[in-house]
Formats: C-alpha cells, structure tokens, sequence
C-alpha cells in the first residue's frame, strides 16, 4: 500500500533488508536444544531467581548490565555490591573534557564545537566507569535540580554543564543540604534560573531583585507547593483544602537573599565583577556585597535573617531555612523513588524513606546514602513500576551490547537519541523537566489515578522514534555518522548470536537481560513465532530477537 | 466507545451543568449542522515562558507612551522604533507593534489580525481589593510557570485538571456523532499537550520537521514475521496496566503514522514560501496537514505548536529583538498558505502565553506577571482592532498588583468562549468545554463574549 515506499526508503537507508532471508514455514525449529553438562566444581551458578532478581537491581542502579555484570552479582549478593558501588569514588566528566579541548582547542566555529564536548564525555564516563550506581543517581538528580543546554551561553561553554554534572556527582552520596547550596552557587543554574548578576533593589532605576530562582527552588528543589506530611500525602486545612508552602510575598523575600551574586574569574583573565558577561562556567559564584540587598529578610516558619549579615550568611542561612523545612524529606524522597524504582509508591514507602532522609540522633538529616539505601532496599522496590525513559533504553541498549569504537569515544551518539526520541540528559525543554511527576495519561492510567510521569513524553513521533533508534542500532549498526577525527561506533552481538540456534536460549537469554525474568508468555510467543522461522542464520535470527524484544511493551516498562 | 457511551460518560462527567446536560438531547441536530466540507480549524501557537507582551502592543499616543516609558524604564521600546497601527480607538488612543513585528502589523492593517489586550488567568472577576485582601478566589500557583502555563490550556484555574480546552471540544464534536476519523482532531507540533487532551481525544503528534514517523520495518512486503510479531505483541491481554498503555499507544502511533503519511505523500505541494524559523517550519507542517483534511477525514481540527524562550528575565529587549521577527514572519506565510488553499475563511489562529510580565524590570529583563496581550488571525476575524480593555500604564494603578503585574481585564474563559462558538460549539454545550464560563459571561445571552469573531 501507500506506506511501502517512505518504510522501504528507511528501510533501505538504515540497511534493514535482512528482515527475511528465511523462507518461512520450515520444520519445527532447529533441533532440540541439548541440556548443557552441569558445570564441575564450587561454587554452584545462581539460579534463574537470583539472576532475575540481580537483573532488576541492575536495572536501576546501572545504565544497563550485561549478562557477565548480572551473574556477577547474583553471585557476589546484591547487599555487597551495593556497598562497593556507594564506597567507589566518582568517575568526574570534566578530566573527559579537558582531553578533548586539549586535544582540538577552544574554537567556537571548529568541527566539532567545544560545546558538544561535553556530551561526548557524558556517553565515554557513562559507557564506561565503574562507578555505575553515582552515575546513574547524578543522572536521576539532573531531573531533579534541572538545567539544560538549551540555553546558547550555556550550550557553547563545553566545561559549565560537565562541572554541573560532577558537582552532582560528587554530592550523590553526601548530604543533601551541601548538594542544594552547591547548586544554588553554580554558574550554570545561575544563567539557567537568572539568579547570576542579579543586583539587589534600586528605588531610582525602579529595578527589583530577580524572583525566578527563589520561585523554583522551592517549587522544585527543595520543597514544592503544599505541605506534606511524611508519607507524601498533602495536609489539609480545617476547610478540606492543601497549604501552600509559600507565598509571593515569600518569593521576594527569597529573591533578595539571591542578589549580588556573579562569576569567580574571567576566562580572559583580571579580576571578576558584577555584572561580568564573560563567565567561568565550572568555578562556583562568589558574593559582591555592593549588589547585595541590605535589610532583614523573612524566610519560611517564622526565620528572620537580621540585617548587617554578609550576602553569604544570608544564602546559608536560606540554605538552612529550606534543608530544615519538613517538606524536604517526603518531596525529595518521593522524586528519587520515582525516578530510580517506581511511579507511584505507597505513602508507607515514602514515610520510610522521609524517616531515612530525617535523620535520628545517630544519623544526620539530609544523609543522601541512607536515603538511597531506604529508597532501593524498600520491601517495595523489587515490584515497581514505571515506564522506562526513552534516552535511558538507548542507553541501556548501548551498554549492554558492548557499544565501542577503537579510539574508545563516542561522539557519534551525542545527538541521536534527542533528534529521534527527543530526550538528552541536561537538555530539558525548561526547569519542569521533560515530564511532571504527577503526571497521568488520558485513559485507563489516569482513571485508575496512577502517576506515570514518563508518558508524558510518549507521543506517536516519540514512541515511533524511540522504537526506530532501536531498530538503527540493531541493523544498521548504529543510525550515525562518525565525525571526522573518530572511529565509528560498533556494538557486539556475538554473544547473542552465539544462543541463535537455540530460540529458547536466546530468549532465555533476553528475558533476563532486557526484562529481569518479566517476559509475558504472548510476548515470548510473538517472538519465538518470528524467529523459529528463520533458519541457519543466526544473525538474522539475533537481530530480529533483539529487535522485537527492545521495542516490546514488555521491555518499554519496568516491571 | 459507542456514541451511546460516549453521550453517557459526559452526561455523568463533574463538567456537565445541569442546564447543559437537559441541551444534550437535542445534540443530534448539531451533529447535522456540521455537514460534510464544513471544515474549520484553531491553530493554537503557545509562547511558551511567558512573552513579554506589553512590548509587542505599545500604546503611541503621547501621554500614554510617556506612561509606559516611565515605568517600563530601560525596558522601554523609543517610540521612534515602534510601527504604527492603522487603528485609533475612541479618545484618539493609538497603539504600534515591536519593530520586529512587521508581519504582524501587516496582518493587522489589513483586517486579518486583532489584538485582545490584557487577557489572562481568572478564578472569577477579580478587583485589586479582592486580590490584596484575599477574598477573591484566584488562580492556583499564581505567577510560577507550570501552573500559569497549564491554566492557559485548562482555561480552569482554581483547580489542576488534566484536559484542556481543544482536547474538550474535540469530546465534545465526537460526542455529537461527528463520523469518527482513526486520525485525531487534535494535531500538535509540539508533541503531548494538555490544551489538546480531553477525556476521549488525545493529539496525534507530527514533528515539525520530519513530519509522519514510521516504525522501521512495519508493513514492509518482506518483514511479515516481523509485523506479525509486533502485531501481536500490541494486542496481548498485558495484565500491567502500564504495558497495556504502552501497547495502546505504540499501535495508535503506528496506524495514524500510516494513513497520515500516505495522504501527505500525496498532497499537492504548496506554492506559498515559508522561511526557516521555528514557527514557519510548524505552520508549514500545518498548512500541509489542512490540504489533506479530506482524507484525513475531520470536519473540525485543532493544531497546536510551541515557541519557548520567552522567560526573559535577561536580556528582553535583544532577544525580543531576535525572536519575534520569526513570529510575525510565520504568521504572514501562514496566512498566505491559507490563501493559496482557499481556507482563510475557516481556520482561525491565536497565540497563549504563560503569562504577562513585570512592566518594572529587574535591571536585566522582566520578571512573571499576570495579564498580556495576545494575537488572534484569519478571515473569519473581525480584524484591524484593539480588543479588550487595554489598562492604564501608571504605576500602582487600579489594575497593577506589584511592579506592574495586572489583574486581568479579559478572562481566558471569554477569550476561548468566543473561539469555541465560532468553532461550531453550541452556546448549550460551552460549559462542557469551558466549565468556569458563566463567571464571566452567559452562554444564552447570544452577545459575543468579547466581539473579536465575525
């Protein structure tokens, strides 16, 4: 019909001709798959429960785990690798970048820009270290305290977003209230929010202090819109009805403790001041107490910050304000889960996990490694549900089949994933990220009342997209060009190929992989039906598996 | 869902005034109103981030402009820079666009183009005594973008719902037996949206410049185990609701993705040339979406399309200065194409925005307000005008509520309810689709909610 041609043109442009050699119909299969001899010696393999259940951890405490990775782990206890993944130190993205800048200079108008620089470090570090769990946790708090390069003086710099990136990394697995003033303090929140150079009130020009950060960092970062009581749910007044955590007048006390605030350095060099157009984009803000505004301030539960502080007590002292607020245990809590486990835990989970963030008289409040253990070890854990992000499967594809290239980089995949699914990391479309967490879908989700933030961004060109990429990476070995200076990127699917033969091994072998062990029965039918036909090819027998299995409404969710 | 159905889930839905559910029985004889070829559409472009509109429509008139001059301080557009409008409004106001909207003022000249001035979010009528003292019910999360720029497609501000005002009577349109396409209504550029979400309806997603996606392979002569294979796994009974979703969605997207691209592939090429900017390249998607609304096979259709990069608390004045030439550009082609397609008549185009902003400034730009001006273009548009009550530019005016944030004049249910009845929504079911309305105008009074729609 119609829709041959434009399909057969991205067939034929991407190399899908493969689909078929097989001439369907063919016997039943090929041959009963031998029992393999029981494996001699200690200590015994893990079984299909533990490796499912290694799967699952794996699934969302990694960016994507090979068989190897998972038996590995069923075989080391799930507890010990979780306590060598919290005492590994981080893999920073900013070395990654001086390499490349070193390697290629700072030319705005080169090939390629030093803006995409740090995209090219964010795949290397994310393909490649070990610290996998502080990566993926960092990635799960650039959706939390969100810029974006979407913003040009932003994008051009390539060193401002992998400094941002690592300052999430490095306070990962420490506290919480240390991670919100770093953010606050960083140049690039300051261009993205506009709190940098915002000078404090001028009664003559008529000017007022910039009210956008102090909005959203208490929208969004810290302590959002309603109060909550421990387990997440909202407190009501006696009318029945939520209270908002703040105010407008709020906000502008807020944005004076947010003024005076502009770059460390100059990169031409000379000393920095206000106003100052020509950022260090990796150096924290500092303090210009001429621009600060003078006066006492009134914060949130009745804190008053006494005129005659410094500028800097005055963001500690809002820091403090904000850390303290009881909000900050369920809010926080709440979005971590979503983000790593499940859309919609239960307000017990939640309260567990505000207990962990409030703290005891053994253990500071705010402790992010204690709220990241209640959050993954939760009784819950192992049976949430969520929609898996469509840049998060592209990942995962990548990582798991080996993605490599000789020269060990990966320019070519900085862009694909955003043109074809439309999501990056750090390239939200604005401060709400790509999706709200409150988020329900039109239809059988929302009448039942269920969260799922992530179909927010499943559209019918992104969900055809995504499944595309999927099919690019498969066939065509990657949908990309490699620019000019690198190797091309290849993934490896030998050892795949290597189970083809065998439809049930192979499918074994995905189930476990891609879907920790949840493969419905009509999922596994549909592709055993698929495959069964194709004989003595196994590379065809491998990718159209793989294929099949990585745009599966099974594999698309986390369950 | 059977028309049956559908008729019965509204009749039940919390939207349903007892006043409109009584009309529901005559709504067999709407559906015969729209008879086939009786094609309209609204075309909605979100500048989203909040436009600082009180620097595209600038009063000119000597005492006015000095006005705004004061208190806009360095935000302040010369007067020498602004283009004049052909329209002068009782007591010889007069107004000029942003220079950078020449396309706009073009429109405008020409009649194709109005302005509604000051229009925005409102729980109710509110008055500044109401809003200092706290006895008005106002918008929820007043001034912050997610709430402002979601209540400007719920067009329901004291509460956060999930449908919009396109998704609304487009459930509205199918509930009136309007044949049913397998193509959504709702077309957006811009991918999910609340303006276009309803209860029955969601929007059918196009890129604006791929265009219609399809999934590698599916169809294809030589990949029948392959789309068998997917066919099946979109049709199992998943016992996760979230997979079943998945499912929905992945088959939706891939049944509309082929029939949409196959009319496309077909269409005539337009002659009408549209530039590179953003908006030109959506509305030139649009424009070729409405050339095959016969195949497609909708009667009524909405389009939706986002601008971002509004929030200018930096830097107002030079990246107005960049940005809005690509609007008024994308208008004049878009109006253009619409010529060439003999549709001016019958596609009706408005943009939203989060919110007005801060006259003041804040030493580098503006920061978020209340009410702003918006645009609204097509044949079917009483244009050349000035709609609205445009407020007073003096400080700590009747209307300003802080550093120039206004209490809007226009509500956002009057703007849609003048749309939505042009659209070919019945007085009797406008409170379906706009369930706050009759705070602010009543639907049986047969008077134009604002006046700017033939």
């Amino acid at each position: 019909m119609h829709a041959f041609k434009a399909v057969a043109r991205v067939a034929a442009a991407t190399g899908i001709a493969l689909w078929l050699t097989a001439c369907g119909g063919g016997g039943s299969g090929g041959g009963a798959a031998a029992v393999p001899p029981p494996v001699a010696g200690p200590p015994p393999p893990p079984t299909t429960a533990q490796l499912n259940s290694a799967a699952a951890l794996l699934a969302t405490t990694t960016y994507g785990a090979d068989f190897d990775l998972i038996d590995a782990v069923a075989r080391e206890g799930e507890s010990a690798w979780l306590n060598r993944q919290f005492a590994m130190s981080p893999s920073y993205h900013t070395p990654v970048v001086v390499r490349y800048l070193t390697q290629y200079g700072f030319d705005i108008n080169a090939t390629p820009p030093p803006g995409t620089f740090r995209r090219f470090a964010w795949w290397e570090q994310t393909l490649t270290a070990p610290d996998q769990l502080r990566q993926r946790v960092a990635y799960a708090l650039t959706q939390l305290f969100v810029v974006s390069d979407n913003v040009d003086q932003i994008f051009i710099n390539p060193l401002g977003l992998s400094h941002y990136y690592d300052t999430l990394l490095g306070y990962a697995f420490g506290n919480y209230r240390d991670l919100l003033r770093a953010v606050t303090l960083h140049p690039v929140m300051g261009i993205y929010l506009s709190h940098v150079n915002n000078a404090k009130t001028d009664p003559v020009t008529n000017t007022f202090p910039d009210e956008n950060y102090a909005r959203e960092v208490m929208q969004l970062f810290s302590i959002g819109l309603f109060e909550l009581n421990t387990d997440g749910s909202r407190k009501l007044d006696a009318n029945g009805n939520p209270i908002p955590t703040y105010d407008n007048d709020d906000i502008q006390e807020f944005a004076k403790i947010f003024t005076g605030l502009s770059y460390a350095a100059r990169p031409s060099g000379g000393p920095s001041f206000f106003g100052n157009p020509d950022p260090v984009l990796h150096v924290p803000m500092v303090m210009f107490e001429a621009y600060h505004e003078p006066g006492e301030k009134r914060l949130l539960n009745g804190v008053v910050v006494p005129a005659g502080q410094t500028g800097m007590q005055d963001i500690d002292a809002a820091v403090d304000n904000l850390f303290n607020h009881p909000n900050v245990g369920p809010f926080v809590g709440k979005l971590l889960i979503q983000r790593l486990v499940t859309s919609n835990p239960s307000p017990q989970y939640v309260a567990r996990v505000t207990a962990a963030f409030n703290g005891n008289a053994a253990n500071p409040r705010g402790d992010l490694t204690r709220v990241l253990r209640a959050v993954l070890a939760d009784p819950e854990a192992p049976n949430g549900i969520h929609l898996r992000e469509p840049f998060l499967r592209y990942v995962a594809l990548n990582r798991i089949l080996h993605a490599g290239s000789t020269d060990g980089t990966f320019p070519g995949l900085a862009y694909v994933a955003q043109f074809l699914a439309q999501q990056h990391v750090l390239s939200a479309p604005s401060v709400f990220n790509f999706y709200s967490p409150g988020y329900s879908p039109s239809g059988e989700l929302g009448n039942a009342g269920l969260a799922a933030p992530e179909f927010q961004i499943t559209t019918d060109s992104s969900i055809v997209g995504v499944s595309n990429l999927m099919a690019y990476a498969v066939y065509g070995d990657q949908p990309i060009e490699t620019p000019a200076g690198f190797t091309p990127i290849h993934l490896d699917l030998s050892e795949y190929e290597a189970l083809a033969a065998n439809s049930d091994a192979l499918l074994d072998r995905l189930n476990l992989v891609f879907m920790h062990g949840a493969m419905d029965a009509a999922t596994r039918a549909a592709i055993r039906n698929a495959i069964e036909p194709v004989v003595n090819d196994p590379a065809a027998r491998t990718k159209l598996a793989l294929y099949l299995t990585l745009i599966s409404p099974a594999a698309a969710v986390a369950s | 869902m059977t028309h049956a159905s559908r008729r019965s889930f509204l009749r039940h839905s919390a939207l349903v005034g007892a006043a409109a559910a009584a009309q529901m029985t005559t709504m067999g004889q709407v559906a015969h109103a729209m008879a086939p070829g009786d094609y309209k559409a609204l075309v909605c472009i979100l500048l989203a981030g909040g436009a600082d509109s009180f620097n595209m429509l600038v009063p000119m008139d000597a005492s006015r402009y000095a006005d705004y001059a004061e208190f806009r301080a360095d935000l302040a557009l010369p007067h020498n820079t602004l283009l004049p409008l052909s329209y002068t409004a009782p007591g010889g106001l007069t107004y000029g666009v942003h220079p950078g909207l020449g396309g706009t003022r073009t429109l405008f000249d020409a009649g194709r183009l109005a302005f509604l001035a000051n229009v925005g979010t409102l729980a109710e009528p509110t008055d500044k005594t109401g809003f200092e003292t706290g006895t008005a019910r106002l918008p929820l999360g007043l001034f912050s973008h997610a709430d402002q720029i979601s209540q400007w497609q719920t067009s329901v501000p004291d509460r956060r719902i999930a449908t919009g005002v396109g998704g609304r009577m487009a459930d509205v349109i199918l509930t009136n037996g309007v044949p049913a396409s397998p193509i959504s209504m709702n077309v957006s550029l811009a991918g999910s949206n609340i303006f276009q979400t309803g209860q029955l309806v969601t929007d059918y997603s196009i890129d604006a410049n791929d265009g219609v996606r399809l999934v590698a392979g599916y169809d294809e002569p030589n990949a029948v185990l392959f789309t068998d294979a997917l066919d099946a796994m979109l049709a199992a009974g998943y016992t996760d609701p979230f997979r079943r979703t998945y499912a929905q969605k992945l088959r939706k997207a891939i049944d509309s993705g082929i029939a949409v691209k196959s009319a496309l592939d077909n269409a005539t090429p337009l002659t009408t040339a549209f530039g590179a900017g953003q908006l030109s390249a959506a509305l030139a998607q649009i424009a070729r979406v409405i050339s095959v609304r016969d195949q497609l096979g909708n009667d009524r259709q909405t389009f939706f399309v986002t601008v971002g990069g509004w929030d200018h608390h930096d830097d107002v004045l030079p990246r107005q200065a960049q940005m809005l030439p690509g609007i008024g550009a994308g208008l004049m082609e878009f109006s253009q194409a619409l010529d060439e397609l003999g549709v001016s008549d019958r596609v009706t185009t408005f943009t939203i925005s989060d919110f007005g902003r801060t006259l003041t400034s804040n030493g580098k730009g503006s920061d978020h307000g209340w009410g702003g001006h918006q645009m609204v273009m097509g044949g079917a548009v009483n244009g050349g005008s000035v709609y609205g009550s445009f407020p007073n530019l003096t400080p700590g005016n009747a209307l300003d509520v802080g550093r120039g944030r206004y209490i809007p004049t226009t509500s956002v249910d009057a703007f849609y309810a003048e749309l939505a009845l042009w659209f070919g929504i019945a007085p009797s079911e406008l409170d379906l689709v706009l369930p706050n309305v009759r705070r602010f105008y009543v639907p049986e009074s047969l008077t134009a909610p604002v006046g700017f729609m033939r």
